[in-house]
């Protein structure tokens, strides 16, 4: 047994190696950054003013360029998509990392505006302190240094004649930096969950404003405001102070201090931002590529609670279970894209969503594919659809452990109707190699009705499993955490939860789905979940499958972590493996 | 499943803009703040032995007070109008009364708009806190949008607040009983049957 947890090594070791490394290489950068403007002599004499404050405003420079060509890649999902689906040459941990690519997208934007906070601040001070000693003024008493050649300061050292507005807004660097953090600013505060979770539209269409904030960060330097000074060999015999310390009147300072070469530094974002911005065009191109296919629907159905189902078929699609998409339908609006979970097995000849009614997309897309109307709608009327992706996510990974426990909460079921399907077509077919021998699914619901459609998936699949005679294969449990009444628990009670099958007359099923799993109230005591499957398959890789808020995440992710390390050598271990959600 | 499906969720609900223009208002506060300490803390360098007298070093320091007034105001979150969810900061309860005390000048988001409009204007005038001025204006417009969408402040029921003992649920009785017709003392139910069945004769126990 190792020091650590086995546990902790199998399930966070990899995400935090990388979350390491990249904080890691943030501090070395800036430490870098930092040192180089403290101590090198091209700073010199820009020290005396601004002391400590020019290396913590440049410091955090290079910490932003390199968060900026890497806050694109967690987003471009179509790249990473294609990484996760090289399946031979990617090994599953490093799949399981690039299903965190929001938290890291989210991570290197906390890094932006920490590292950017310390730039604006730092640099609003050293314009203070500009403004008010830097000539005609004097620096504070007791600095011997009165004799520092004016090009040594921006604008010649003329900014405390400057108005401060006037300052910066003559300046490339004033402009673009007040117009980005202001960008930035927005965006951050718009994406906070809260503001995100409840208005989706104004976070979407804040976040659009990258384009200012990456184009302005290019350009940011382009007014090449800081002196550096080139010529530093010329005064290694009698050092630089000779130009700051010695009267103006002296010999050396004549001699030496009159014609000093200062240039001002180029530009260097730029060639970060190009190596973000190729990687980022190169996923736009995949996706509009992508999306030029056009989509056929060949079937709409309704299901009970307002829920449509449309079935579709495109040239050249391929989506493995639990994969969702990206749908637009120009007809009710040009620009809006909205994800839908794939419903449909990778086996069947069509791919299929579930739309749930709710806003106005969605009841415009329902219109226009006729839901409300009575007579029969031609296919000619149907409106054109496009479709972006499919773009991948951990439960493909379902079918390559020995056993997997599924858990969907709420709306998180979705993924696995996909799983569950393919898990048919799988075990049904001769010779596949199916690696997975054994499945648990744990569905958890405040109440099934707006789910009818998964249960009725759900129950075929039991049904087709019995009639095969391997019906030893799945073991689920059902759990209503809310909507039900007192009356329907009583009559529950009564039945003791089962009640003869109308179509089965030798078997039982459950009063409340319907299904061969059983029903219960309340939440999952997951300590006896976890030890069930732990008893049950000893020293055997267990996938634990995860879709749902964060909160159930966190406690499922704890359980996976303790169970594999109370198991030891000879005990199963957990794979904690999570839905984005 | 994409994490987006999970946050359209709440699609159907109307955009609260007052949500966001708080949000940017309290930053836009600190900003403020941040930039008019940064001013304020470098000294001012006497000439001849006499400090300058100028409107700069004044603002400084009226600008600290405004970024500290406006985060006081936006510290108390607002009650949501589809009461869904509600958010709260630690310890708003304390300054939440104050805001509902002030009736209208505290709730309407028009008022609001105007003195933000009004306090931004000396903001602009010390650079480091021109940034905070920004986000400020930017908090206006969304506190604009939401006067127009007709949205005002409330006092949130969590916590403190006046919603309170209006929320809270008294046991619910659906049938009230019937008033006993007779006067006490009474027979007990079972005794009372086997009364009105022989209508003749009184039963043990009874006067």
């Amino acid at each position: 047994m190792s020091l650590l947890p086995s546990g902790w090594i199998i399930n966070e070791f990899p995400k935090w190696l990388v979350f390491g490394t990249w904080f890691l290489l943030n501090i070395v950068l800036f430490i870098y950054q930092f040192n180089l403007f403290q101590t090198s002599n091209t700073q010199f004499y820009m020290r005396f003013y601004l002391k400590e404050a020019l290396a913590f405003a440049r410091g955090p420079a290079l910490p932003i360029n390199f968060n900026v060509i890497l806050i694109l890649l967690p987003v471009c999902r179509n790249i990473i998509s294609v990484i996760r689906g090289c399946t031979r040459v990617v090994p599953r941990s490093i799949r399981r990392v690039l299903d965190k690519n929001l938290t890291f997208h989210k991570a290197i934007a906390w890094m932006l505006v920490v590292s950017s906070t310390m730039h604006v601040v730092a640099h609003y001070y050293n314009y203070e302190r500009l403004a008010r000693y830097s000539p005609p003024n004097s620096l504070p008493p007791g600095d011997q240094a009165t004799s520092i050649p004016t090009q040594a300061l921006p604008f010649n050292g003329s900014v405390g004649q400057l108005n401060p507005i006037h300052a910066c807004f003559i300046t490339y660097a004033g402009v673009t930096g007040h117009i980005i953090t202001l960008v930035l600013f927005l965006m951050i505060t718009s994406s906070v969950t809260y503001i995100r979770r409840s208005f989706f539209e104004v976070f979407w269409y804040t976040h659009q404003l990258f384009i200012v904030f990456l184009v302005g960060l290019g350009i940011h330097q382009y007014g090449r405001l800081l002196p550096v000074f080139r010529s530093a060999s010329q005064l290694q015999d009698v050092g630089l102070g000779v130009c700051a310390y010695a009267p103006t009147s002296s010999e050396n300072y004549t001699r030496f201090c009159t014609n000093l070469n200062f240039a001002p530094a180029g530009p260097t974002s730029w060639m970060f931002l190009l190596c973000g911005l190729l990687i980022y065009g190169l996923e736009r191109i995949l996706r509009v590529v992508r999306g030029f296919y056009s989509v056929v629907i060949i079937k709409v159905v309704q299901h009970p609670s307002n829920t449509i189902e449309i079935q579709m078929r495109r040239k050249g699609f391929h989506a493995e279970a639990g994969q969702y998409v990206f749908v637009n339908c120009p007809s009710v609006a040009w620009f809006e894209w909205h994800p839908f979970t794939l419903t449909s097995a990778p086996e069947e000849d069509y791919f299929s969503v579930h739309i749930r009614i709710l806003g106005d997309w969605t009841r415009g897309i329902a219109d226009k594919l006729g839901m409300n109307r009575n007579d029969f709608q031609q296919s000619w009327e149907l409106p054109s659809i496009y479709i972006d992706g499919p773009f991948g996510t951990a439960s493909e990974d379902a079918f390559e452990h020995p056993v997997a426990l599924l858990v969907g909460a709420g709306i998180g079921v979705t993924p696995f109707a996909s799983v569950l399907k393919s898990l048919y077509y799988r075990i049904t077919e001769e010779g596949s190699g199916l690696v997975l021998k054994k499945l648990y699914f744990v569905w958890i619901c405040p109440e099934t009705y707006a789910f009818e459609w998964f249960a009725n998936l759900f129950q075929e699949l039991e049904q087709q499993l019995i009639d095969k005679g391997i019906d030893d294969f799945l073991t689920s449990w059902i759990y209503l955490t809310r909507g039900w009444k007192d009356n329907q628990a009583f009559y529950l009670m009564l039945n003791e939860g089962r009640v003869t099958a109308e179509h089965a007359t030798d078997d039982m099923v459950d009063a409340i789905t319907g299904l061969r799993a059983e029903t219960t109230f309340g939440r999952p005591e997951w300590e006896k979940i976890f030890e069930k499957v732990a008893l049950a398959h000893p020293n055997t890789d267990v996938g634990v499958f995860f879709c749902g808020p964060s909160v159930l995440s966190h406690n499922l992710h704890k359980q996976c972590n303790a169970f594999t390390k109370k198991g030891g050598s000879a005990g199963a271990r957990f794979y904690y493996n999570k839905e984005n959600f | 499943m994409p994490r987006e499906e999970a946050d359209r969720k709440c699609c159907a609900c109307t955009v609260e803009w007052a949500m966001w223009g708080n949000m940017n208002a309290f930053y836009a506060g600190l900003f403020i703040f941040v930039g008019s300490v940064v001013a304020a803390s470098i000294p001012e360098i006497a000439i001849d032995g006499q400090f300058p007298t100028n409107v700069g070093s004044a603002l400084r320091w009226i600008n600290i007070f405004i970024g500290l007034f406006v985060m006081l105001v936006e510290y108390p979150l607002s009650a949501r109008r589809s009461k869904k969810t509600a958010v709260e900061r630690p310890g708003q309860r304390y300054i939440a009364p104050i805001l509902h005390n002030l009736r209208f000048v505290g709730s309407n988001y028009i008022i609001r708009f105007m003195l933000y409009m009004i306090i931004s204007v000396p903001v602009f005038f010390v650079l480091s806190s021109i940034f905070g001025g920004l986000c400020l204006l930017c908090a206006c417009a969304c506190y604009f949008a939401a006067a127009l969408n007709g949205e005002s402040w409330k006092a949130p029921t969590l916590g403190w607040g006046p919603g309170k003992t209006v929320t809270k649920k008294g046991p619910q009785i659906k049938e009230i009983p019937k008033a006993p017709t007779e006067p006490p003392p009474r027979p007990p139910p079972q005794a009372r049957e086997g009364l009105m069945a022989p209508p003749s004769g009184s039963p043990p126990g009874y006067p």
